[in-house]
C-alpha cells in the first residue's frame, strides 16, 4: 500500500494525476481501501473485537469473585459461553469471520473456566498449571479450527506458562541462572521455525503475514535479550547466550533469505545485530579513547545498520524481480 | 506491486493517460525506516557523549548548549540535504540532527528554569519548526513524536492532562487526511501524522495511568478527565462522520448506522482507557493504506485491555459490565452494517440489471 501512495505521489509531483484526482488516484490504484475493503475490515473489526471483548469481559467476571453468584451458576455461565461461541463457530463455519472470532472467544473463555476452577475449588494449582492446562485445552480447537488468531493465543499462553514455570520453582538458576531467558528463546525461535515450516506445508493457517511478523517480532525480542545478557552478565554461562543468538541470526538468514525471502523478518535480525553490536561496541570501546570511541561506536552502529539496510533494500528488490 | 498495473489501474479509472512517466525507486519500507530511527538514536547518543569529551564544559550553561546544539544540527541539517538517497550518510545526518536537536532542548531546558511549563512549550516550538524545515521522512516522524511529547510535557505542568489525548487525536487525524491532498502535503503530513499517530498511541495510555497513580496516592482527580472522555467520544464519532463522507457513501442507511452505531460505541467504551484512541487510529490508519500503524493500534488496544483489569478506576463487577457492553454493541453494529450495506448493493446492481 505505501509503494502505491509513493507511486502516486510522484505522478502527482510529476504532472500526471491532477491534484483533484489524488484522492480518487489512491484508492483506485488500491493505496486507499474503496468500499469492499472497508466492509471487510468492519467485519473482521466488529466481529473480532466484540468477541474478544465479551470474552475479556467474561474474565473480569470471574475474577470479581461475585459472591452474589452461587458456584452452579457462575459454572454453568462460563460454560454456556464457551458452549454458545462454539455453537457460532459450528453453525458459521471455522473459516468464516464469524466462526473463527467465536473460536477465538471460547479459547479465550476456557481460561476463564480454569481459572474459575482453582478460585472455587482452591486445587492448590499453580500459576503454571493453569497456563499449561489452558494450552492443552485449546491446542485441539487450535489445530483443528486452522486460524492464525488462535494459533497467537496459543504461543502467548505457552510463553506465560514456561515462564510463571520457572518462577514457581525457583528455576531461574538453572541453566547458569539463565533458565528462564533460554526458555524464552528456544520457545519463540522454535514458533518462528515451526510457522515457516507450516508454511512450507502450505498449510493455510500459517500464510497470514500478520503472524508471520508477529512470531518473527517475539523471537527477535527474545533473542536480543538473550544476546544483550551475554554482553552485560558476568556469569560463566553467559557465553552459551551468545552463541545462542548467534545460531537465530544463522537460522533467520537461512530461512529468510536462503530458502525464502522476507524482508521482514531479515530486518528484525537487523535491529537484533544493531542493539547487540551498538552495546558489545560501547563495552568495549567507549572508554578506550576519549572523545573518539564514542564517535566511532556510533559510526559502527550507522554503518551496520546502513549496509544492512542497503542489503535488505537489494534483497526486496531481487525478490520483486 | 510494479509501476505499470498500478499505472494501468489509474488508467482504467479513467483517471490518468497514455504511457506512465518514469518514477524513482521506491522510498524505504516502514519497518527499515523505524531500523533506521533506532540506529540514528544510538548514534545521536554517541555524538553526545562524544561532544561532551571533547568539550568538557559544553553542557555546563544554557548558552554553549545552545550553540554546541545548533552546531550539531547544523552539521546534520547540511548532511541530510545532501543525502540524496544514500543510506550511511542519511543515517550520519539524523544522528546529528537528533543529537543537535536534543542539546537545543536541554539547552532552552536551562535557559528556562525554572519555569518548565515555557521550556515544554519553546521546545515543542521549536520541534514543530523542525518538522516543517527538515524534509527527511524519518526526521519528520521523530520531531512530530517529539512534539506530541511537549504537548505531553506542557499539560502535565498546566493541569489538564487527559487534553493530551483529545488534541493529539486532531493532529493526527488532521495530518493523515492532509497527506492525501497532493505530493506536498503528503511530504509532509504522512510522516508527522506517523508520528502523532504513535504519540496519540502512548499518551492516551499515560494519561489514563498517571489518573490511576493520583488514585494510588489518594489526591484530588483531574477535572478534567470527564471532559476529556467527552472529547475523545466527539472526536470518535467525528472521525466515522468524516469517514463517510470521504467514502462518499451512496447509501445514506450506511452513514445512519455508521453514524448511531459510532456514538453507541462512544457512549460505551469511554471508560476503557486507550480504547477510543486506539479505535480512532485504526480507521483512520486503515483508511490511509497504513498497515503498521492499523496493527499499532490494535496492539495498543490488547495492552490496555490487559491494563483495565488492574486500574483502579472502577470495580472488576463494572469494568465487566462496560466491556461486555461495548463487545455487544460492536457486534450489533457490524452485523447491522453488513445487512444495510449488502442490501444497498444489492438494490444498485437490481438497478443495474434494469437499467
Amino acid at each position: 500500500m505505501s509503494e502505491e501512495i509513493d507511486l502516486v505521489m510522484q505522478w502527482n509531483a510529476a504532472g500526471a494525476v491532477a491534484r483533484d484526482d489524488v484522492p480518487r488516484a489512491l484508492r483506485a490504484s488500491g493505496a486507499h481501501p474503496d468500499g469492499a475493503r472497508w466492509l471487510r475490515f468492519v467485519e473482521w473489526l466488529t466481529l473480532g473485537a466484540g468477541s474478544v471483548l465479551l470474552a475479556v469481559a467474561l474474565v473480569f467476571f470471574i475474577a470479581y469473585n461475585w459472591h452474589a453468584m452461587p458456584n452452579v451458576a457462575r459454572f454453568a455461565l462460563v460454560e454456556a459461553a464457551i458452549v454458545v461461541a462454539v455453537a457460532a463457530c459450528l453453525w458459521r463455519g471455522p473459516d468464516s469471520t464469524a466462526g473463527a472470532a467465536a473460536l477465538c472467544a471460547a479459547a479465550i473463555a476456557t481460561g476463564a473456566l480454569l481459572a474459575l476452577v482453582g478460585q472455587t475449588y482452591q486445587t492448590g494449582a499453580d500459576t503454571y498449571e493453569l497456563f499449561a492446562a489452558w494450552a492443552l485445552a485449546i491446542l485441539p480447537w487450535t489445530l483443528l479450527g486452522r486460524q492464525a488468531p488462535l494459533w497467537m493465543l496459543l504461543l502467548a499462553v505457552v510463553n506465560l506458562a514456561s515462564q510463571a514455570w520457572f518462577a514457581r520453582w525457583g528455576m531461574a538458576s538453572a541453566v547458569g541462572g539463565q533458565g528462564a531467558l533460554w526458555t524464552l528463546v528456544l520457545v519463540n525461535a522454535g514458533a518462528l521455525a515451526l510457522w515457516e515450516i507450516g508454511r512450507r506445508l502450505d498449510l493455510r493457517e500459517f500464510h497470514a503475514d500478520w503472524a508471520l511478523r508477529i512470531v518473527a517480532a517475539a523471537s527477535g525480542l527474545a533473542a536480543t535479550i538473550a544476546g544483550i545478557d551475554a554482553i552485560v552478565d558476568s556469569r560463566t554461562a553467559a557465553p552459551a547466550l551468545g552463541i545462542a543468538w548467534l545460531l537465530w541470526l544463522a537460522g533467520i538468514w537461512y530461512g529468510f533469505r536462503m530458502r525464502r525471502v522476507d524482508v521482514f523478518v531479515l530486518a528484525v535480525g537487523l535491529g537484533s545485530v544493531v542493539v547487540v553490536a551498538a552495546l558489545f561496541l560501547g563495552k568495549h570501546l567507549f572508554s578506550a579513547a576519549g572523545f573518539v570511541s564514542p564517535l566511532l561506536v556510533g559510526a559502527l552502529v550507522i554503518g551496520i545498520a546502513a549496509g544492512g539496510i542497503v542489503v535488505l533494500k537489494r534483497v526486496a528488490q531481487e525478490a520483486h524481480s | 506491486m510494479s509501476a505499470a498495473v498500478t499505472w494501468e489501474k489509474l488508467v482504467t479509472a479513467g483517471i490518468v493517460r497514455g504511457e506512465s512517466p518514469a518514477t524513482a525507486a521506491p522510498p524505504m519500507a516502514w519497518y527499515l525506516r523505524a531500523l533506521a530511527a533506532v540506529a540514528a538514536w544510538i548514534a545521536a547518543i554517541c555524538v553526545l557523549s562524544s561532544t561532551s569529551i571533547l568539550f568538557v564544559r559544553a553542557f555546563d550553561n544554557a548558552v554553549t548548549t545552545l550553540v554546541v546544539g545548533a552546531a550539531l544540527l547544523a552539521i546534520g541539517a547540511w548532511v541530510l540535504a545532501r543525502a540524496k538517497g544514500r543510506v550511511f550518510v542519511a543515517q550520519f545526518g539524523l544522528a546529528f540532527a537528533i543529537a543537535g536537536e536534543a542539546a537545543i532542548g536541554l539547552g532552552i531546558a536551562r535557559a528556562s528554569e525554572p519555569n518548565h511549563t515555557l521550556a515544554w512549550a519553546l521546545i515543542g516550538a521549536f520541534e514543530a519548526i523542525m518538522l516543517v524545515a527538515i524534509a527527511e521522512r524519518t526526521h519528520r516522524a521523530l520531531a512530530a513524536l517529539a512534539v506530541g511529547m511537549c504537548g505531553f510535557g506542557l499539560l502535565a505542568r498546566l493541569g489538564p492532562l487527559s487534553l493530551a489525548a483529545p488534541l493529539t487525536t486532531i493532529a493526527f487525524v488532521g495530518a493523515a487526511w492532509a497527506a492525501t491532498r497532493d505530493a506536498r502535503s503528503d511530504a509532509l503530513w504522512r510522516p508527522a501524522s506517523a508520528g502523532f499517530g504513535v504519540a496519540l498511541l502512548a499518551f492516551a495510555p499515560l494519561a489514563d495511568l498517571a489518573h490511576d497513580a493520583v488514585r494510588w496516592w489518594h489526591a484530588p482527580p483531574d477535572t478534567s478527565s470527564r471532559v476529556a472522555a467527552v472529547l475523545m467520544a466527539i472526536a470518535f464519532v467525528a472521525v466515522v462522520a468524516l469517514l463517510c463522507r470521504r467514502l462518499a457513501l451512496a447509501d445514506s442507511r450506511v452513514t445512519r448506522v455508521a453514524l448511531l452505531g459510532a456514538i453507541a460505541i462512544a457512549a460505551l467504551a469511554y471508560p476503557v482507557p486507550g480504547l477510543l484512541a486506539a479505535l480512532i487510529v485504526m480507521l483512520v490508519a486503515f483508511d490511509t493504506g497504513r498497515p503498521a500503524l492499523t496493527g499499532l493500534g490494535i496492539a495498543t488496544a490488547i495492552g490496555m485491555l490487559g491494563y483495565y483489569y488492574f486500574s483502579l478506576a472502577t470495580t472488576l463487577f463494572a469494568k465487566s459490565v462496560s466491556l461486555a457492553a461495548v463487545g455487544i454493541v460492536l457486534m450489533g453494529v457490524g452485523a447491522a452494517l453488513r445487512r444495510v450495506a449488502r442490501a444497498s448493493e444489492g438494490q444498485a446492481s437490481e438497478a443495474r440489471r434494469h437499467a
